[in-house]
């Protein structure tokens, strides 16, 4: 370019100089944003941006009920159908599926595992951790919460109570791993993984756990009454206990980290665990308690698992960790540590789980799935890094 | 402020998802599917829907073998598809998924789907079509009972043909009770029926044997229950003592053991290879030293052993959509959650599939009567006996064929195949 040209003669002291006033000046104003407080609301919470332009895309490329082309395409080959049909039964809207509430019921419920074990791992994750155990440890809870329930006819709540224990427990062993011994939270939580995916086959005899599966169990045909409780649309007819669990989980963790000394602490050890040490943060304690929420709701996470599959299975939800982290760093928690939020990763959750279910519910081939998915995730880290770039 | 924003616009999209939710057409219920609401009862009341005499698959997906996936793909074909006949799962714990996900759906319109699977281990499938929740399941069989067979001919000094094809058992619940409708397998050049070995003579063994058994991986039901089969069968031949390791999925354990076995001087081996490739050397230099092999399940590479005796996916498929044919005679609108595609098993579940669906293959069906002491058709289920105990993981693994030994997600492949009772 020629402009180069004449910058090249220039002293070289001055140049940098320039570029970099250049770039701080260009710097501020990419960082206020545009003026327009609507538009400076959507430059600055890029999270939810993305999880209206998910949606959208969900409007345009979700087939009608029966059909089975995206609207977009229907309607540009015209063979989409009228939004208001006369049917047997009287006017109907037809909306693409996306505008219907059957499809966020079953997506919310889907996904709601899946956002408990991201919530548990943005706790780990802001204290720059990692907790890779997650989706054993809801393996393992799956298997222990049938277990007590069908083989020993355990009331469901002593059944439930024992699963979250048990994943508590395997979360403050990480946490112990992680902070008193000092492993690396990648090691600590990698054996951890392997280690509660055998002890789920230990407990089962690496069966799944299903009605019947012993001569001594208490259910031996049929659906304990809890798990057909939990999977039942409650609230409306539209959400299912389960999804309840998963928003108030994820409620109640938000404001934890948001309003407590804990969640301070937690953003304190994940900027920088040495300073924090220094200023008197219990580093260690803080550490273990979330390494041990992490697997408290991993076991909450385990128990949805199980009411929704009607058995304990001990391969349950296997690779879901990595999907797990991937909810958290869409949403813009950086795995560096100390930035981020509980909420950042429910919108992430959602826009991963509303990504699945459009593709889902197109059946695209799996291997274009997979594509898309690493697409998304590249996109998320990359607005991620340039926002920290700041 | 920021985060006070953030707030307000997450309860706004709440608010609006409700909205949306409370606006919209309910999904389910309503629904003016030809089938629904005539049955309660679907064992009872329940005819075959008339769709034209078409067999149309609506809706499908790769499930990876994986029960969660399945439930949740299921999801997807109901809410997009009125009309919904029959699921075809590849394997068992597939269409289990998709029956409890209809269920949580809606639990009419689940009465009026018909769920059928493959795998027919007997604390999955069986268990599942004797309790209703599966219409139908078809064996993959473990050739345990006929390589333990094969080996005591082999002991006596008689021959044994070199390929040898397994058939299939179809579980519904008409006949779960009686253990089951054998279906032999296809005709095949340079193969023969598992049942010719029944024909031949019973061996005499005169001195112990030293069997050496090895298994690739242990790690799913399904090779479980083939290590369970080849020990019940080999109870029948005393003078067989078996040595049995399991490689642990590690393709260089079992080349070692392969090799040990050698060292060792025993009189057979029975290997079922987890890769073909890197086993053709070992198996050949057991070969070489004299001791016949018996290869299950994958083969390997080239004919350098003394008998192969598989399964065959296609006929099973073929067999599953023969079912579909016979139970909805005026066609029906499938939903196919397919194993992991990139697998062999998968792949072959599907053709087999699509063919019994053009009515290929109808004939052998017929065959009215297995041969009187096949050890594949595995007489009763007997839930608990096989299984007990053993079988130490779930889902998993992969196909059958070589190149398959990535990661432990696909999911159970091969699996499936009941006790063999005797």
């Amino acid at each position: 370019m020629p402009e180069d040209t004449p910058k090249g003669d220039k002293p070289e002291e001055q140049q940098p100089e320039d570029q970099e006033g250049a770039m701080e000046a260009a710097e501020v104003a990419r960082r206020q944003g545009p003026r327009n407080p609507v538009l400076r609301f959507f430059a600055q919470n890029r999270g939810i941006t993305a999880l209206l332009a998910v949606m959208l895309l969900g409007v345009l490329f979700t087939p009608q009920y029966g059909a089975d082309t995206p609207y977009l395409l229907a309607l540009v080959r015209g063979e989409a159908k009228p939004l208001m049909a006369d049917t047997p039964e009287g006017r109907q809207l037809q909306p693409p599926l996306f505008l219907t509430s059957n499809l966020h019921a079953s997506m919310l419920y889907e996904y709601a595992e899946y956002g408990l074990l991201a919530t548990g791992m943005t706790l780990v994750i802001l204290t720059a951790g990692i907790d890779l155990s997650v989706g054993s440890v809801l393996g393992i809870t799956a298997v222990w919460f049938t277990w007590l329930l069908m083989g020993h006819g355990l009331p469901p709540l002593a059944a439930a109570g024992g699963a979250i224990t048990l994943g508590a427990i395997c979360g403050l062993a990480n946490g112990l791993l992680v902070s008193r011994m000092g492993l690396q939270p990648f090691v600590a939580t990698l054996a951890m993984m392997v280690a509660a995916r055998g002890g789920a086959k230990v407990i089962s005899g690496g069966q799944k756990v299903a009605p019947g599966l012993h001569d001594w169990f208490y259910v031996q045909r049929g659906t304990p009454d809890f798990m057909k409780w939990m999977t039942d649309p409650a609230v409306g007819g539209f959400l299912r206990p389960v999804t309840v669990l998963f928003v108030v989980a994820i409620v109640v963790m938000a404001l934890m980290v948001k309003y407590t000394r804990f969640g301070r602490y937690l953003y304190a050890i994940g900027g920088n665990e040495e300073a924090a040490r220094l200023s008197g943060v219990p580093v260690n304690g803080a550490k273990i308690l979330s390494y041990s929420l992490c697997g408290a709701l991993a076991g909450l996470a385990g128990i949805s698992n199980a009411c929704r599959l009607r058995l304990g299975n001990p391969e349950a939800v296997f690779t879901f960790e990595l999907d797990a982290i991937a909810a958290v760093v869409i949403g813009g928690t950086s795995l560096m540590g100390g930035r981020g939020s509980v909420i950042f990763t429910l919108i992430g959750t959602l826009i991963i789980g509303y990504i699945n279910k459009i593709l889902s519910v197109n059946a695209v081939p799996e291997a274009y799935r997979l594509l898309v998915k690493g697409l998304i995730i590249v996109v998320a880290v990359v607005i991620q890094s340039r926002r920290q770039a700041k | 402020m920021r985060a006070r924003m953030t707030w307000y616009l997450l309860t706004a999209l709440i608010v609006a998802g409700l909205l949306v939710a409370g606006c919209s057409r309910p999904e389910t219920g309503t629904e003016p599917t030809a089938t629904t609401g005539t049955t309660t009862q679907p064992d009872d009341t329940w005819e075959p829907p008339d769709r034209g005499g078409e067999y149309e698959i609506v809706f499908e997906a790769d499930c990876k073998w994986l029960e969660d996936v399945a439930q949740n793909e299921m999801n997807s074909a109901l809410s997009r598809e009125p009309e919904i006949d029959v699921v075809y799962g590849h394997n068992d714990p597939s269409a289990h998924g998709a029956f409890t996900a209809s269920q949580q759906a809606d639990q009419e319109r689940a009465e009026t789907i018909r769920f059928i699977g493959i795998d027919a281990l007997p604390h999955e499938g069986i268990t599942y079509v004797e309790e209703g929740i599966l219409a139908a399941t078809f064996e993959y069989p473990t050739g345990g009972p006929q390589a333990i067979r094969a080996a005591a001919l082999l002991l006596s000094g008689a021959e044994v043909p070199k390929n040898i094809a397994l058939g299939t058992t179809v579980y519904t619940a008409e006949n779960v009770g009686e253990g089951g409708r054998y279906v032999a397998p296809d005709e095949k050049e340079g193969w023969v029926k598992a049942d010719a070995l029944d024909e031949m003579d019973e061996p005499t063994l005169t001195q112990e044997y030293l069997v050496g058994f090895s298994q690739c991986n242990l790690n799913e039901p399904w090779r479980v229950q083939m290590n369970a089969d080849v020990e019940a069968a080999a109870e029948a031949y005393p003078e067989i003592q078996l040595s049995m390791k399991d490689a642990q999925n590690k393709t260089e354990d079992q080349q070692a053991q392969v090799r040990e076995f050698i060292e060792q001087g025993v009189d057979l081996i029975i290997i079922s290879p987890k890769e073909s490739r890197p086993l053709t050397e070992p198996v050949a230099e057991a070969m070489e030293a004299g001791i016949p092999v018996i290869v299950l399940d994958r083969k390997i590479e080239g004919d350098n052993y003394t008998c192969f005796i598989g399964g065959d996916n296609v006929l099973i498929g073929r067999q599953a959509g023969l079912w579909v044919r016979e139970t909805f005679p005026d066609g029906a609108y499938i939903v196919e959650l397919k194993g992991l595609m990139t697998s062999t098993p998968a792949q072959e579940r599907h053709d087999g599939f699509m063919q019994g669906l053009r009515g290929e293959g109808a004939e052998p069906t017929e065959e009215p009567n297995p041969e009187p002491g096949t050890d594949e058709e595995a007489t009763e289920p007997e839930p608990e006996e096989g299984t007990d105990g053993e079988s130490p993981s779930a889902n998993d693994e992969p196909a059958e064929t070589e190149g398959t030994d990535e990661e432990p997600t696909d999911g159970e492949t091969e699996t499936e195949d009941e006790p063999t009772s005797e």
